[in-house]
């Protein structure tokens, strides 16, 4: 199912529409996309995984940033609910090992929730990914409970129906060899709606799906530890963002790791991001 | 017996409402201390301790979002579905988000309150949303300045932090809220059969 992704991405003239244009053009997996110069915004239509249209985006010279999220049948309602956001690790989240990431869930129609992720520092290998019932990091990933269930059910593979999993059970993501994970989940019973103020948590080890022989496995999949965690907050549907804060200060999450959150070194650090990035400069 | 049952059936109501927590980590000033929300019937209790922010009155409001992606700036502005000017805790002119000042004193502040508009369930629960604390008093709207009825003029976001679902500690699960739930009506209906035999 295709989503439509809001991008702020700084234009400041024509060319860097047709620089934008040109590349969004030859991505594979980019149905349709309109760019507005004006209002800063480039609006792709995909069921690729967000970070990697933004970093298509950002290949072209410029500094792209998520605005909003969400599906055509959300784009003409108020988006209520539609559209949440978690950050796993740094200081809005928690992580052992400075594993960080930025998990999106889009309430996509009625049944379908996509959970579209980018997680940075991981093991290479399979994690398992879940979403809890708190959303307390008050003792880090320790203090937001068991994994998330409406349903009262045993721990279980994403594709079993409710009774046979858990609401939050949302199988393995996979590390390459750079310790990134990119994924785009979709899940039938999960609903953003249901999630909002709970977490989201990686695992260390692969999650068996309830398939193991131990009684462990009916719980938790033998996943282990938990590496990383955030809490599942309301983010901005399409359009909702009428603020261009991300666009004027262009730092996302990834440069965060040099930055401080807020103060003058952070205005500083934009400032010269944004003439390094400046528009139509080669 | 029908007393019984509605006593019982309004104790379940109250004690099934949720908590909520907030952590400040947020805001890079090194401000932090967790802050809960607790649901009593339509009163929302907010408790705890917050340390590090300087001297005097601070605004402390609920921001739209909950997205700290990019820090505090992300959140959005105060939360106000109805579309109000910005207020006073006590005004019935204010943003659902307005919760007025706290107080540091020595770089400790304790936070104890309640408040009736604010609510951790229903169609406006903060739930997922962000708690900002500013660099200066908030004028409550009465300070005359060009931000006064939207922000109070209460500065710059030292610290937020998400609005997260907090555990009750005593049963996990989720069923977590109805089971002490159901024990504590057990325990009232005792009680009340215990005061018809007195």
């Amino acid at each position: 199912m295709s989503l439509l992704i809001e991008f702020a991405v700084k234009m400041t003239c024509k060319s860097c529409v047709d620089a934008v244009s040109e590349k969004l053009k030859n991505v594979k997996g980019v149905e349709n996309f309109d760019i507005d110069l004006d209002k800063g915004i480039v609006l792709v239509e995909t069921e690729l995984p967000s970070s990697y249209v933004q970093d298509q985006i950002e290949s072209t010279g410029r500094v792209a940033v998520i605005n909003g999220y969400g599906s055509r049948l959300s784009r003409n309602t108020s988006g209520v609910n539609t559209a949440a956001v978690a950050i796993l690790g740094g200081t809005v989240g928690y992580s052992t090992g400075g594993i960080r990431g930025i998990v999106r869930f889009i309430q996509a129609d009625p049944d379908m929730c996509v959970i579209d992720g980018t997680i940075d520092g991981l093991t290479p290998g399979k994690h398992g990914i879940h979403v809890h019932e708190c959303g307390d990091l008050s003792n880090g990933c320790e203090s937001v409970g068991n994994h998330f269930d409406l349903s009262h059910g045993k721990h279980g593979d994403p594709s079993s129906p409710a009774g046979e999993r858990h609401t939050g059970d949302l199988g393995n993501i996979e590390a390459g060899a750079d310790g990134r994970s990119i994924f785009r989940i979709k899940d039938r019973l999960l609903k953003v709606s249901d999630v909002i103020g709970r977490s989201v948590v990686v695992t260390q080890n692969e999650d068996d799906c309830g398939k193991g022989s131990n009684e462990k496995s009916k719980i938790d999949g033998n996943s282990g530890n938990r590496l990383a965690c955030g809490i599942i907050s309301r983010a901005a549907g399409l359009f909702q963002n009428t603020k261009k804060i991300c666009a004027c200060d262009g730092v996302t999450i990834w440069d965060e790791r040099n930055v401080p959150a807020a103060g003058a070194s952070r205005r500083e650090f934009a400032e010269r991001k944004k003439e390094a990035d400046s528009c139509c400069a080669r | 017996m029908r007393t019984i049952v509605a006593i019982l059936s309004f104790i379940c109501i109250t004690v099934n409402a949720q908590r909520a927590i907030v952590v400040f980590t947020t805001g890079g000033t090194g401000v932090k201390g967790n802050v809960t929300f607790t649901q009593e019937g339509k009163q929302v209790r907010i408790e705890g301790t917050v340390e590090n922010l300087k001297p005097g009155e601070h605004g402390f409001h609920v921001h739209e979002k909950g997205d700290l992606s990019a820090g505090c700036a992300s959140t959005g502005a105060h939360y106000n579905p109805y579309k109000k000017n910005h207020g006073a805790p006590n005004d019935a002119e204010r943003h659902v988000g307005d919760l007025g000042n706290v107080v540091s004193e020595e770089g400790v502040t304790h936070i104890a309150f309640t408040d009736s508009v604010i609510s951790l369930t229903g169609p406006h629960s903060i739930l997922g949303r962000a708690v900002v604390i500013h660099s200066d008093r908030d004028d409550l709207g009465r300070g005359g300045f060009t931000d006064s009825l939207s922000t109070g003029h209460a500065g710059t976001r030292v610290a937020c932090g998400i609005i997260g679902t907090l555990e009750t500690g005593l049963v996990l699960g989720a069923s977590s809220a109805t089971v002490p739930a159901i024990s504590l009506s057990l325990l009232t209906l005792g009680l009340v059969i215990r005061q018809f035999l007195l």
